[in-house]
């Protein structure tokens, strides 16, 4: 992994623990894998919105999601995956 | 005082029951409310926040409740609309079933409902049914007759006698035609009279073999899913409009895998075209409860995640072949129309009921008439009967089911967004109190949900616009 991909996680860790705030819930290196939408985040569909586009708009990129790429925004560590292949190139 | 606070990440909202308002507030004063346990007196505003809360109020949010007594407006005219203006039927024509799906209501014995039986409704009963729909319906213009069991084509006959029977008497009127059913006795003859008569189907899948098979067997306990495979297979190449017409109806097993059930249009070409309504099981009635499997649930989500990213056009929609897409779309649709502005009266009735008997009703295989087929057939859901007509007492106390529980819904932020519909008071014997608050957290949910859910849609507007000024696109 470059270090884009550890920037990208630390914001997108930054991010998920802001729309978690009020739960208790903060993100663990054991969480990394865990899908967001699962027991531990318990976001729904809504929810991921907003952490889509919290992203986009911390990240100033815009996810165009391509069709093989659509499963991808499952977990902290796949999201941040994405960002770096997609974005490695644009500086934060 | 009746409004609900909302934060998302971009910002904070406030919404009020008294006037139907969703207004985004400032995070200070979302805090404030917070802490004074939505609460607001002259006394207790601090100065900085005076200006933004007077403008609100002036605007009609944080007032004290405006209804103060719970009759449903239209209490005083149902008994001219029933004499009316009904216009759909829906006829149980048999209590009996081949199937023995395991979450089927009628398969266990829990609660108010009633199980698989060899009752059978005769042609004198459905006469009677069509007779009654006919003199109830002189103001309306369309009629939709339903079928519905146990299996419904377990009596083909009789269904066949009842249409030829209604296009006769409804004849100068649209009459169309529902069928529920398990898809297992789609014979020739059957879907010849139903492709002439133009009788939709609903057709219920689970979703691919291994996992609609778990579930929905034969008396003898074998799978059900080849054979109404190949029944599909054979209306789309027999009886093409018929097909076109034809809606899978998906009841999602949480304790199954999401993405399994989610792939049945991919894995059977059958189903790709097809309306898919899916839903997960409901076990309100039922004496076993789902259970969740994490995987289920995540991936659930996720799908409904995928299907606000296509609503709101950040992915293009056939990325997505989502079952949960109709589910979402209508809730959408509906979500769109709840917030009207518009002050509560000081007469009023919570959300939730539908008019008993108007939309629709519903008759049992011995003509006792229903508020409609997803209730139980108990005596506190029952509005009367073909010989004897609607009950108005019964209809009007249906209708004013909050009436039960008045004190704490005038007081409740949900009260225009309330799903409690009649079913959840049912005791048997009466209506419930007890058993409608039962289900009132699970209604504050969903209303909590549709505000969320408006709200997105106002946030992905203001989302999209704000990075169109930000990467100048």
């Amino acid at each position: 992994m470059d270090n884009n991909f550890y920037v990208y996680r630390e914001k997108v860790v930054e991010v998920v623990n802001s729309l978690l705030k009020y739960s208790n819930i903060v993100v663990g290196e054991e969480d990394l894998d865990a899908p967001l939408t699962g027991e531990k985040f318990g976001l729904d569909g809504i929810a991921l919105m907003y952490l889509y586009m919290a992203l986009e708009k911390e990240l100033k990129v815009k996810f165009n999601l391509q069709h093989s790429q659509i499963n991808r925004f499952y977990t902290i560590n796949s999201i941040s995956r994405l960002l770096d292949e997609c974005y490695s190139k644009t500086t934060i | 005082m009746l409004f609900h606070l909302i934060n998302t990440p971009f910002g904070a909202y406030a919404y009020d029951a008294n006037i139907n308002c969703i207004a985004a507030i400032s995070k200070d004063i979302s805090r404030f409310l917070k802490e004074h346990d939505c609460t607001i007196n002259k006394c207790n505003v601090p100065q900085h926040l005076k200006t933004e809360i007077d403008e609100l109020m002036g605007i009609g949010f944080f007032q004290e409740p405006n209804t103060k007594k719970i009759t449903h407006p239209l209490t005083q005219d149902i008994s001219f609309m029933l004499e009316r203006g009904v216009s759909q039927l829906v006829l149980q024509v048999t209590q009996n079933c081949n199937f023995r799906c395991s979450y089927c209501a009628y398969t266990q014995n829990s609660g108010n409902q009633r199980l698989h039986s060899s009752q059978r409704m005769n042609f004198d009963t459905a006469k009677k049914a069509l007779g009654f729909l006919h003199e109830h319906s002189i103001d309306s213009p369309k009629i939709n007759i339903a079928f519905y069991g146990g299996e419904p084509l377990l009596e083909f006959e009789l269904i066949k006698k009842t249409v030829y029977l209604a296009e006769k008497k409804f004849s100068g009127k649209t009459i169309t035609y529902n069928i529920t059913t398990n898809g297992s006795l789609l014979t020739e003859e059957v879907l010849d009279f139903f492709s002439k008569h133009r009788i939709s189907l609903m057709i219920s899948v689970d979703g691919p073999k291994e996992i609609h098979d778990k579930n929905r067997k034969f008396i003898n306990k074998e799978g059900t899913f080849d054979s109404i495979l190949n029944n599909i297979r054979y209306m789309k190449k027999y009886y093409p409009d018929l097909y076109r017409t034809l809606t899978i109806n998906i009841v999602l097993d949480p304790s199954t895998n999401f993405e399994s059930i989610a792939s049945l249009p991919e894995q059977y070409p059958e189903f790709a075209d097809l309306v898919i309504r899916a839903g997960i099981a409901n076990d309100y009635d039922s004496a076993i409860k789902n259970t969740y499997k994490e995987h289920f649930t995540a991936k659930y989500f996720y799908n409904q995640f995928l299907e606000y990213l296509t609503i709101g056009g950040f992915i293009r929609s056939p990325y997505v072949n989502n079952v949960l897409s109709n589910q979402i779309n209508s809730e959408n649709e509906l979500v769109q129309k709840l917030f009207n502005k518009s002050t509560m009266g000081v007469i009023s009735s919570p959300g939730g009921p539908c008019i008993p008997g108007y939309h629709k009703f519903f008759v049992d295989t011995k003509g006792r008439i229903y508020i409609c087929e997803k209730v139980c057939e108990s005596n506190a859901m029952k509005i009367g009967d073909i010989d004897h007509g609607f009950d108005l007492e019964k209809v009007k106390s249906l209708l004013n089911v909050g009436k039960l529980t008045e004190k704490l819904c005038l007081n409740c932020w949900a009260f225009r967004l309330c799903s409690s519909c009649a079913k959840f008071a049912d005791g048997g014997e009466e209506l419930s109190s007890e058993k409608r608050l039962e289900y009132c957290r699970e209604a504050k949910m969903q209303a909590h949900h549709r505000i969320r859910n408006y709200i997105l849609k106002n946030d992905i507007r203001d989302h999209k616009y704000s990075m169109l000024k930000e990467l100048k696109l």
